[in-house]
């Protein structure tokens, strides 16, 4: 122990915080493994979910990447699909990691699909998986799945070089931007699920053949299992709502002349509550700028007005159809409920008034078209 | 040296909000955000009032305030009692973030395995001169604060949040406050406190910080992002459901053309780097506080021993409570740690007003 008191301050004070994070080390039992390496892994693209038999409620595809030497021109798409039925999709995951002889990464997982039959299922048991898990990114698209998942996950389409990547062209605003795509985020899902007076939109992605799908109508779902359809004209006028898709196509086919179509440059909406205790109404008021984009025939810019009033027409009657029907089946997507939440300050009651209100709420609709010219000929 | 005052509150500011955040957002629907706007109006307040109480004690720290004006008897047990908070004010967010590095790092960590990697850094930084201490935060909030604000900036920009849950949350402030939410909010305003140690090496004048309350109001506005993003982003009754509140909002966030897809992995280790410094500096203070107990070792091993016995009980003990509790309880006993901050703030400045107090005495005997 002589050379202990030798030692110079510093020297033993380094000797001793060395001791105490050695020993720390040593009885954390740290050893810095099970870190699997990436070449020991499967990276999962996208996720299907479908409605299995009585005893295994659920079908889990996996979409896993095949990795390739080298990323050059003549690679072929190559996927894996690994699918499963169990009692839960922990397990059924559980089940085909052992079979795939790989660990899974689902950090990279960037699209949910729920088959056509789980749709009509509480959502919120069904994505409790997803929203548990650390490593499913909140920002993972959630869609429907049209016939099943599986079938919509074995698509192939030609064009597509990284297995699943289509559906992320479609659903991100990097690829298209069409007005029948509703993108919801899996924190989307998350928030409208729980919050009371709004209801979740996802889209439905239909397969077409073995490399083709289509994305046109969407469901509108709530907590408890509730689903409604939504046609491609009634998701247009969603979108069209939220003000998200900025280039849709209205197409005016009323009878009333010749038909024409129009797309959208600008969407301003708004609506506003008039809560006479009599006759609730929500006014929906707005500006729509578009741009002629194609009539059968000559279009006299002396006639635009007539074009606008006619679209106007078109524009609010489908709207207070679309609301109408939301409203009688009890669905509320657009938020109204949560908005009525937040203009009121009486926390208890507010939510029961609501849902008394909204059954009774007539709704008028009066956005302006204004047609800013006829494209590039008259 | 008044800027390094100002990290020490902003440090607070940063590092506890993704714990207490838990805390009241949990308590969201019983009035969280009038117990967050009173606990700005009492932080400033305790701000303003730390900084002129320590401007009377020049160069002196609490515990030669304490040994000077109250018996040894009494001095002792509440430099004792201090220590033990300071201690624990660092361990709750060294749990959340070990917890942390579990969940999103790597889910095989063993049980104990990030703990002890952060406390190896404690460990080897904790003993250091409190001004190098100072130069460490002030380094690493260089690097964080910027980051931070365009990460804010970006949240507030994001498309998918949902302004009406915001608007809904917000209809809710006159409901009464809860002392538990007013606690929790209260703690990230008591970056000052740690002058207890620090006013030894530092001497913040009070005559040069008119921008005091605007530091305060600064701090508040993160308080306030920090309540209404996430309840945006995952709905005023959602929000409640969420376990990590800060990183599950990181992950909502996406940048496409950045290097990094996923907000998460940057936000991560900016949190993980904060809070370890604020954990660093709590144990820091409450050392100083615990060296003051004892009269001065003779010895070099008297000295070592003196720092470092405290040092490795206390890491055993978060070894055995990680082990025997897991996270989710501790989570809950942590909450009574919280109801600490404002008796023990009281405490401390009713004992600086009784020390200053003679001194003004003499100093209007003079006078006359």
């Amino acid at each position: 122990m002589r050379f202990l008191r030798g030692l110079s301050p510093k020297t033993a004070e380094n000797l001793v915080k060395a001791l105490i994070v050695a020993a720390l080390l040593f009885f954390s039992d740290a050893g810095f493994n099970g870190y699997t390496d990436i070449e020991q892994r499967f990276f999962v693209l996208a996720m299907g979910i479908d409605k299995g038999t009585e005893e295994e409620p659920y079908e889990v595809t996996l979409k896993l990447s095949v990795p390739q030497p080298s990323l050059s021109s003549n690679n072929e798409n190559e996927y894996l699909l690994l699918s499963k039925r169990s009692r839960s999709i922990a397990g059924a995951v559980a089940f085909l990691k052992a079979k795939a002889g790989k660990e899974f990464d689902f950090g990279h997982m960037r699209i949910i699909f729920i088959g056509d039959g789980l749709a009509g299922e509480p959502w919120l048991k069904t994505l409790d998986w997803f929203f548990r898990r650390r490593d499913v990114q909140n920002v993972a698209y959630v869609a429907v799945a049209r016939p099943t998942a599986k079938e919509v996950l074995r698509l192939h389409p030609d064009y597509e070089r990284i297995p699943a990547n289509a559906f992320l062209l479609s659903f991100g605003s990097e690829g298209t931007e069409s007005p029948y795509i509703v993108s919801t985020y899996l924190f989307d899902m998350h928030r409208n699920l729980f919050e009371r007076g709004v209801d979740p939109v996802v889209s439905i992605v239909e397969a077409l053949g073995r490399n083709q799908y289509e994305i046109r109508d969407s469901y509108v779902v709530n907590e408890s299992g509730g689903k409604l359809e939504l046609n491609a004209v009634e998701t247009g006028l969603f979108n069209i709502f939220l003000m998200r898709s900025e280039r849709s196509t209205l197409v005016v086919d009323d009878g009333l002349g010749m038909p024409f179509a129009m797309t959208a440059d600008e969407i301003h909406l708004d609506y506003r509550f008039d809560m006479n205790p009599n006759r609730p109404a929500i006014v929906i008021r707005g500006d729509v700028y578009a741009q002629m984009e194609e009539a059968s025939e000559r279009v006299e810019p002396q006639r635009l007005a007539d074009f606008e009033r006619r679209a106007e027409r078109h524009i609010n009657e489908k709207m207070i159809q679309l609301l109408v029907k939301l409203q009688r089946n009890g669905f509320d997507p657009f938020g109204f409920g949560l908005r009525y939440r937040a203009a009121h300050m009486d926390q208890e009651s507010e939510w029961e008034e609501w849902r008394m209100i909204y059954p009774n709420v007539s709704f008028s609709s009066r956005i302006r078209v204004r047609l800013s010219g006829t494209g590039t000929i008259k | 040296m008044n800027r390094y005052f100002f990290y020490l509150v902003v440090l607070f500011f940063i590092a506890g909000t993704a714990v207490q955040q838990v805390v009241y957002l949990g308590a969201a629907y019983r009035g969280s955000l009038m117990s967050l706007l009173l606990a700005f109006a009492a932080g400033t307040l305790l701000l303003a009032a730390t900084v002129r109480m320590y401007a009377r004690f020049p160069r002196q720290g609490l515990p030669e305030i304490a040994n000077g004006l109250l018996p040894r008897p009494l001095a002792a047990p509440f430099l004792l009692a201090q220590t033990a908070l300071w201690f624990v004010t660092g361990a709750v967010p060294l749990l959340y973030i070990s917890e942390i590095s579990k969940r999103y790092i790597n889910p095989d960590y063993a049980t104990n395995e990030p703990l002890a990697l952060f406390l190896a850094v404690i460990v080897f930084l904790v003993n250091m001169p409190s001004v190098k201490l100072l130069y460490f935060l002030e380094i690493i909030l260089i690097f964080n604060v910027p980051l931070l604000v365009l990460l804010c900036f970006k949240s507030y920009f994001s498309d998918q949040l949902s302004s009406y849950s915001m608007l809904e949350a917000a209809s809710r402030i006159f409901e009464a406050p809860n002392y538990g939410a007013f606690s929790a909010a209260f703690m990230l305003f008591t970056g000052c406190t740690a002058l207890s140690v620090f006013n030894r090496s530092i001497a913040p004048d009070p005559a040069k910080m008119r921008y005091l309350p605007l530091l305060s109001f600064a701090c508040f506005l993160l308080v306030m992002t920090a309540y209404f993003i996430p309840i945006g982003m995952f709905g005023a009754d959602g929000v409640a459901q969420v376990n990590y509140v800060w990183f599950a909002v990181a992950d909502t966030l996406r940048m496409q053309y950045g290097f990094i897809d996923r907000v998460l992995f940057v936000v991560l280790p900016m949190n993980i780097l904060t809070t370890l410094a604020f954990a660093l500096t709590a144990w820091h203070v409450g050392l100083e506080h615990w060296k003051s107990v004892w009269p001065a070792p003779r010895t070099v091993w008297g000295n070592l021993s003196l720092v470092y016995l405290p040092l490795a009980a206390m890491s055993a003990f978060l070894f055995v409570l990680e082990n025997q509790l897991g996270f989710s309880r501790i989570a809950r006993y942590a909450n009574y740690w919280n109801l600490w901050h404002v008796p023990n703030v009281l405490i401390v400045l009713l004992l600086l007003w009784l020390a200053a107090r003679p001194a003004d005495r003499a100093a209007g005997g003079t006078g006359n």
